[in-house]
């Protein structure tokens, strides 16, 4: 066969694939908005239940759902291409080409691996923005387990200074844009003593806690001192502070290594981050990866066959794969599992069986 | 016998296109709510069988919201393979005229209407009331073994406990709660466990400070302390959500704002059949703009609905709206149907 003509199959497999992907984002974009239209209506208050409201908080939250449902749309958009190109007879015509199921893939690919790309890059960083801005719009104060705690305007902070050292810090008031803190609480524990300090008011400076009006009490030398300065030093600054507010989620992908030291410092790195962050990152292999397993399944059907069966098994073992990923995701947290086993475990999985389906239908 | 059997044929065909999509919505749907469960009890290590059999009660209430979604691609999806097969021109050319599927597009109607009113009425706010039960006795039962990193955990509005854990061994156990004193306190190892409805905190090698009204301290350093602490459990008033009213308790309440919106969704999913009849079975239109400007006249009331149902608006202000847009949305397709004849 000419490259030339299968430069053009190429092409227009290209083509084709985006044509489906972008339908199937339409539709499954709208429909989960509709459903979130469901969980805005719980979350937003009685005052700005209006319609402009819904539009506008609907408008900010879509970033988010396409990167959600870029699996979704791979299984179902890989799905019905091949078997739109099986009912077309394309299928069948590109193997007597001599395509094998591998050289159909590349093309498929591609335009999955491209979409992957696009979403990590473009739209990863704006439905992060945009996200934030939401959670802002409802004022929502759900704290994530990972960031520093806030609750009822109490800051709690564990400042892990080394395997012996480490503080208990509780601000009862403080004000975020200059970081002045007031009613501060701080346990001190150290491998020979311990030392417990209320302050009135507490400045972060650099890596200093600058604290006024200061009681201070040594548990080794069982002795109470009134200072009127005490200078506290920590391993975090202001701008650690505001980042470790933020949810891990709310990061864009170029902060996540920043984002993750960050968190060590307060004790609140685990698995889980460096799991989501590194599924983020490989988001757009581990779609194509998906398309692959949806390509083994679907392309084995001949023309004739059930329509629905090619349907069913095809998406619902792509959207099994989908949950074994929520599944080890949540082992990794229980298990306190490494997270580098787990998303070993989420890649090969699926890798694995498409292979083989490919391998089988090139034997049959 | 011969209309019977096309009559069987569309049937199975509807049904078939309706159970697909049905498959494909819900276990997105589905699949996401278990994503939503799953973030939101990380930190209680519920175990992964719990959480799924929990979001397997979300189901009928899932498919109450989605199912006029399901409706406008399935029937787009079946009749559109129905032209692409020519077999819509088969069923037509036997002279039976559009009788036969208008036959199939009533008696499905009416089954889907059955299904749905059973559902929206009475099984899934049952259903859902089991769901918010269960999920709230899972938010409130901490099962410490399994909780493998704290941040300050809020065992109740005063309570804060932070801990390390190691190797299955508690660490650096942090402690504040109040009882009328400000309380600290802090141990290097010990044991956590929760019984009747109370958290027993048995500690070793560390310290309590307390703190009165007048910020006077007062501390005490101990080998071994036990600390019992009351568990309040949140009150099981916090499971009412209108999604959990039957059409009974409706009554009861005289909530008609609440049945008005059930009798609308029904009346929505009529519409969206007639439709789809009138807009393009009937005039056998099939080509791509036309499908979607039925698939997005349809999701527009869709997501409408559901917008003015979760605002402030009045009874006879909701009706209002609803049906001037579903009458907007005829007069514009039959406008079109012109438009397009000329």
């Amino acid at each position: 066969m000419l490259k030339k003509d299968m430069k053009k199959i190429n092409i227009y497999l290209f083509y084709l694939t985006n044509k489906y992907l972008i339908i199937n984002f339409l539709i499954i974009s709208i429909f989960i908005i509709f459903l979130n239209l469901l969980e805005l209506s719980r979350v937003i208050s009685e005052n700005d239940k209006n319609i402009l409201n819904f539009i506008y908080l609907s408008f900010l939250k879509y970033p988010s759902i396409l990167n959600e449902i870029i699996p979704f749309v791979t299984i179902l958009g890989v799905a019905f291409l091949i078997r739109n190109l099986i009912s077309n007879n394309e299928f069948v015509s590109m193997r007597n080409l001599g395509f094998s199921i591998l050289d159909i893939f590349k093309p498929i690919l591609i335009a999955v691996f491209i979409m992957g790309l696009f979403f990590l890059f473009i739209i990863n960083p704006l439905a992060v923005f945009m996200e934030a801005k939401y959670d802002n719009e409802l004022d929502n104060k759900d704290n994530s387990l990972y960031s520093i705690k806030i609750s009822d305007n109490e800051m709690w902070i564990k400042n892990k200074v080394d395997q012996q050292n480490s503080s208990f810090i509780n601000i009862k008031n403080i004000n975020l844009r200059n970081m002045f803190a007031s009613n501060i609480i701080i346990l001190q524990t150290k491998n020979d003593t311990n030392n417990f300090i209320m302050a009135e008011k507490g400045e972060f400076t650099n890596n200093i806690f600058v604290l006024k009006k200061v009681k201070y009490y040594d548990f080794k030398k069982e002795e109470y001192k009134n200072l009127d300065k005490y200078n506290l030093i920590i391993n975090f600054n202001k701008e650690n502070i505001v980042n470790s507010i933020s949810k891990y989620k709310l990061v864009p992908y170029y902060n996540y290594i920043n984002h993750s030291k960050t968190l060590s410092k307060f004790n609140l790195y685990s698995s889980e981050i460096g799991l989501y962050y590194l599924s983020e990152i490989l988001k757009p292999i581990f779609t194509a990866v998906l398309a692959f397993v949806i390509l083994g399944f679907s392309s084995k059907f001949q023309r004739n066959e059930n329509f629905f069966k090619v349907l069913f098994i095809s998406i619902f073992i792509g959207l099994l794969i989908f949950l074994l990923k929520e599944i080890i995701t949540k082992l990794t947290i229980s298990l306190t599992l490494n997270f580098l086993l787990s998303y070993f475990i989420i890649f090969l999985v699926p890798l694995l069986i498409g292979l083989y389906q490919i391998i089988k239908i090139e034997n049959e | 016998m011969f209309i019977d059997k096309i009559q069987i044929y569309l049937f199975s065909q509807i049904s078939k296109y309706f159970i697909l999509i049905l498959f494909i919505f819900l276990s997105i749907a589905w699949l996401l709510q278990i994503t939503r469960l799953f973030t939101v009890t990380n930190f209680l290590h519920i175990e992964v069988l719990d959480i799924l059999f929990l979001s397997v009660y979300l189901i009928p209430n899932l498919i109450t919201v989605i199912l006029p979604f399901i409706l406008i691609f399935g029937l787009l999806l079946c009749f559109m393979k129905l032209k692409r097969d020519n077999e819509l021109i088969a069923i037509l050319s036997l002279g039976f005229g559009l009788k036969p599927f208008k036959v199939i597009l009533l008696s499905f109607c009416l089954i889907i209407i059955i299904f749905f009113t059973l559902l929206n009425f009475y099984i899934a706010p049952k259903i859902y009331e089991i769901y918010k039960i269960k999920e709230l006795e899972m938010r409130n039962t901490l099962d410490f073994d399994k909780i493998a990193f704290s941040n300050f955990l809020n065992l109740d509005k005063t309570t804060i406990l932070d801990f390390h854990k190691k190797d299955k061994q508690y660490e650096e156990i942090f402690i504040k709660y109040n009882d009328g004193n400000e309380n600290i306190v802090y141990a290097k190892k010990g044991n956590i466990l929760s019984i009747n409805n109370q958290y027993n905190f048995r500690l070793t090698d560390g310290f309590k400070i307390s703190i009165d009204e007048n910020e006077q301290i007062e501390t005490l350093e101990f080998l071994n302390y036990v600390l019992k602490i009351d568990h309040k459990n949140v009150i099981s008033d916090e499971v009412v959500d209108k999604n959990t009213f039957t059409i009974f308790d409706d009554f009861k309440t005289k909530n008609y704002l609440n049945i008005s919106f059930k009798i609308l969704d029904i009346i929505l999913i009529m519409f969206v059949i007639f439709f789809f009849y009138k807009n393009n079975l009937k005039e056998i239109n099939f080509n791509t703009s036309n499908n979607i400007y039925f698939s997005i006249s349809c999701i527009c009331i869709l997501i409408l609905n559901q917008i003015l149902k979760n605002s402030e608006i009045t009874i006879y202000s909701y009706i209002f709206l609803i049906f001037t847009i579903i009458l907007i949305f005829l007069i514009t397709s039959n406008v079109k149907k012109r438009y397009e004849k000329n």
